[in-house]
């Protein structure tokens, strides 16, 4: 057994046992299979639900780790003034998770340590330590609560030292020489006197806006609404340091601890409040059919995770041009917010001379204008094949133009062919090590249709050629 | 001829029920017919002398053009003359060029870079979008027009696309002076508020001095302008020139001689 509930504990079952003394004793026990996977995305997801009230969050422990303690640390420094103090916030986080069904326990305190020891071993459901008073607090506690390695818990208490007390004044030469650094490095977190960073489960954002609701909202009305406020908090701030927003994300609160996020990236930094909360409102409208509020949102947060300095511009001269600039960047934008900004895109000449390597598409949002080559000095078809189609093609001659083509089971008689253009393959690429060379043909049938064809190989070789029609001339 | 005389509001949603129609949709009605009727922005010449003549305005209007193959395999020849016509138009007007791709409408491929910069394109211009449904590429298109700057706006018309959405978009179109092409599959006879509509037929190219393939060339049906007269013609992208010409008879060689019986 990994975990009991409130009632089992009771009839004195707990974790580590085995299920069929369990079974023995109390016949009508139900039980569940463990996974550990699920209660760690749980864990994340509760992580990022608690988001509302701080944005540096570490669930603990780092991996997935059945039968262990599971929590959160949350670093509040600077947050609880915006929830009226420490006490009220506490009662928030309490009986917010309340409502969700979650038996919690809770403790502020000072240092990571002895918060995380006074949640896993205390005996109060909540406590809030007043500052500077850790060592008072966790002095009547076991020794594990340091969260020490087993093998140093059972060494300690072997040597009679149970408590956290009978740790203090110890020489520390003594303890580091027996048991090590770690006991010594993690009293002194305890005490707020080695250092412990927070590595926070999201990113930093350098700018965010947050609002927390009265009532929970439904409709997608009142959340348009709702993000437009959050734009208009936003866009200030970021016009005071003279930034712009390139990356956005949008985190809606449900009140059943559902979480919803949208994320945006613009072609071009930008602070403009209607620009951002058009491309959320497009975000959601394309959500439609996803759009599920449940009982409602009762919280929101708007990040800018990417932020780029604004350059302004005189905008007198040429001030044509830049608004059209401007205007084709909305426009890449919006599309990119219905569409999808990787499916917004631009054309990139490559140093080939492979047809289908020429040329690549790449998103619109990261393209800048690149220099083309000149003209192509030979014919280039208007249309390609996204993957060259094989055809049957008879030639008159084994190395000669073809005279007639089966393609897509149609058959075009050639009235004319022109070529042949001769491809070689790119033998400094691994993939292209086994390409045989190409010969293209521009064939035009009786009735004006042209066709680009090739054929892959020669005829000498140990494969017989093949053939492809690979692109349309108008 | 149907050009005129196309009855604007007795289709689509602005049906004439029982009760008459509320003074919302008449007035819709109303600011439709005269949308309609009035001419929409300059036009853009396209420098072919008997063409322009039969034009309103000599000239292709800044609204919704339709291009239509002949038969299915003339496709890739339909998207030619519709690039070409882009061409001479946007070369005029400068900007950017939207295109969105619906692959399902795509039978012979999709546009290809360097095939683009020997039509006489930069291929800096294109501005592509990716779309996954009809409704997509119908809103990308409009979005687009409505947004202007752009040089000209590129696409396929999707099937089942009716008199609404055409509408739609040549009001938009008209709203920005922004022209916009439209190719028409062969099987699809939606009603259209298109102001002309071009069917394309394929031919032989022209031959250079060496016999070797040059100008690509087509038979060009105008089958409907409204405001102007229809007409017939043969015409080639010169390579050299990079534009529209009708073909000159001087130059012509073997294969011209075949042409002369096609388009007669």
């Amino acid at each position: 057994m990994s975990a009991v509930n409130a009632e089992a504990a009771h009839l004195g079952l707990a974790p580590g046992e085995l299920l069929t003394d369990a079974r023995a004793r109390i016949p009508d026990l139900k039980t569940r299979n463990a996974d550990p996977d699920k209660d760690r995305q749980a864990l994340i997801k509760l992580a990022r639900w608690c988001g509302r009230f701080s944005p540096h969050i570490a669930p603990w422990p780092e991996e997935a780790s059945p039968g262990a303690l599971h929590g959160l640390s949350i670093d509040i420094t600077g947050c609880a003034h915006l929830f009226s103090g420490e006490e009220s916030l506490a009662e928030k986080i309490f009986s917010a998770l309340d409502a969700l069904d979650i038996t919690a326990r809770l403790c502020l305190a000072d240092t990571i340590g002895a918060a995380h020891a006074l949640v896993c071993y205390g005996k109060e459901k909540r406590l809030i330590v007043p500052p500077g008073k850790e060592a008072d607090a966790i002095k009547s506690l076991s020794v594990a609560a340091l969260r020490l390695s087993n093998k140093n818990t059972t060494g300690l208490s072997r040597v009679g030292l149970k408590r956290i007390e009978n740790l203090y004044g110890l020489p520390r030469a003594n303890l580091t020489k027996r048991f090590g650094p770690e006991i010594i490095w993690r009293l002194e977190q305890a005490l707020g006197k080695a250092p412990e960073p927070l590595s926070p489960l999201l990113p930093h954002a350098p700018y965010r806006a947050n609002v927390v609701l009265v009532e929970p909202i439904c409709s997608e009305e009142h959340v348009l609404t709702l993000i437009k406020k959050l734009c208009n908090d936003i866009a200030p701030i970021l016009n005071r340091d003279g930034k712009g927003a390139r990356t956005l994300r949008l985190t809606l609160f449900r009140v059943d601890g559902e979480l919803a996020e949208l994320k945006l990236g613009m072609a071009e930094a930008t602070n403009d409040p209607e620009h951002i909360a058009k491309l959320f409102s497009l975000k959601l409208s394309r959500l439609a059919q996803d759009y599920d509020a449940g009982f409602g949102y009762e919280a929101a947060r708007l990040d800018v995770l990417k932020a780029e300095t604004i350059t302004h511009e005189q905008s007198d001269i040429d001030s044509d041009k830049k608004s059209r600039e401007t205007n084709l960047h909305h426009f890449v934008d919006r599309l990119g917010s219905r569409l999808g900004v990787e499916n917004v895109l631009r054309l990139h000449p490559q140093e080939s001379h492979i047809p289908e390597r020429a040329v690549i598409t790449r998103p619109a949002s990261y393209h800048r204008d690149v220099q083309w080559e000149e003209t192509p000095s030979l014919p280039r078809p208007l249309m390609m094949l996204p993957c060259a189609e094989p055809a049957d093609v008879m030639a008159l001659l084994p190395e000669g133009p073809p005279r007639q083509f089966r393609w897509r089971k149609v058959l075009y008689t050639i009235a004319d062919a022109e070529g042949p253009e001769r491809i070689r393959p790119e033998w400094w690429r691994k993939k292209s090590a086994t390409a045989r060379e190409r010969d293209y043909y521009i064939v035009e049938d009786e009735e004006g249709r042209r066709f680009w064809l090739y054929r892959e190989g020669l005829y000498d070789a140990q494969r017989p050629p093949r053939w492809f029609v690979h692109g349309v001339f108008t | 001829m149907k050009n005129l005389e196309e009855p604007l509001t007795a289709q689509g949603d602005y049906s004439f029920s029982g009760k008459g129609l509320s003074i919302a949709r008449r007035e819709h009605a109303r600011r439709l017919v005269a949308t309609a009727l009035s001419t929409s922005g300059p036009s853009l010449p396209l420098n072919i002398e008997p063409i322009d003549a039969r034009l309103p305005g000599r000239g292709l209007e800044t609204a919704l053009h339709e291009i239509t193959p002949a038969d299915y395999r003339s496709g890739p020849a339909a998207w030619g003359f519709l690039l070409a016509l882009t061409k001479s138009v946007a070369g005029k007007r400068g900007g950017p060029l939207f295109w969105p791709l619906e692959k399902r409408e795509y039978d012979f491929g999709l546009p290809y870079g360097p095939g683009l910069k020997y039509f006489g394109f930069n291929t800096n211009d294109f501005l592509f979008a990716r779309c996954t449904s009809r409704i997509d590429s119908l809103w990308a298109m409009e979005e687009a027009l409505r947004a202007g700057g752009f040089a000209a706006i590129i696409g396929a018309r999707a099937r089942k696309m009716d008199l609404t959405m055409s509408r739609r978009l040549q009001l938009a179109a008209e709203e920005t002076h922004t022209p916009i092409f439209l190719l028409r599959s062969i099987n699809d006879d939606a009603l259209s508020a298109a102001r002309t509509r071009w069917r394309i037929t394929t031919l032989r190219a022209a031959r250079d001095h060496f016999g070797l393939m040059r100008h690509a060339r087509w038979h060009v049906a105008l089958e409907r302008a409204r405001g102007g007269k229809t007409g017939e013609w043969v015409l080639e992208w010169n390579y050299d020139a990079l534009c529209l010409r009708l073909p000159s008879l001087l130059a012509g060689r073997t294969a011209f001689a075949g042409e002369e019986k096609k388009s007669a």
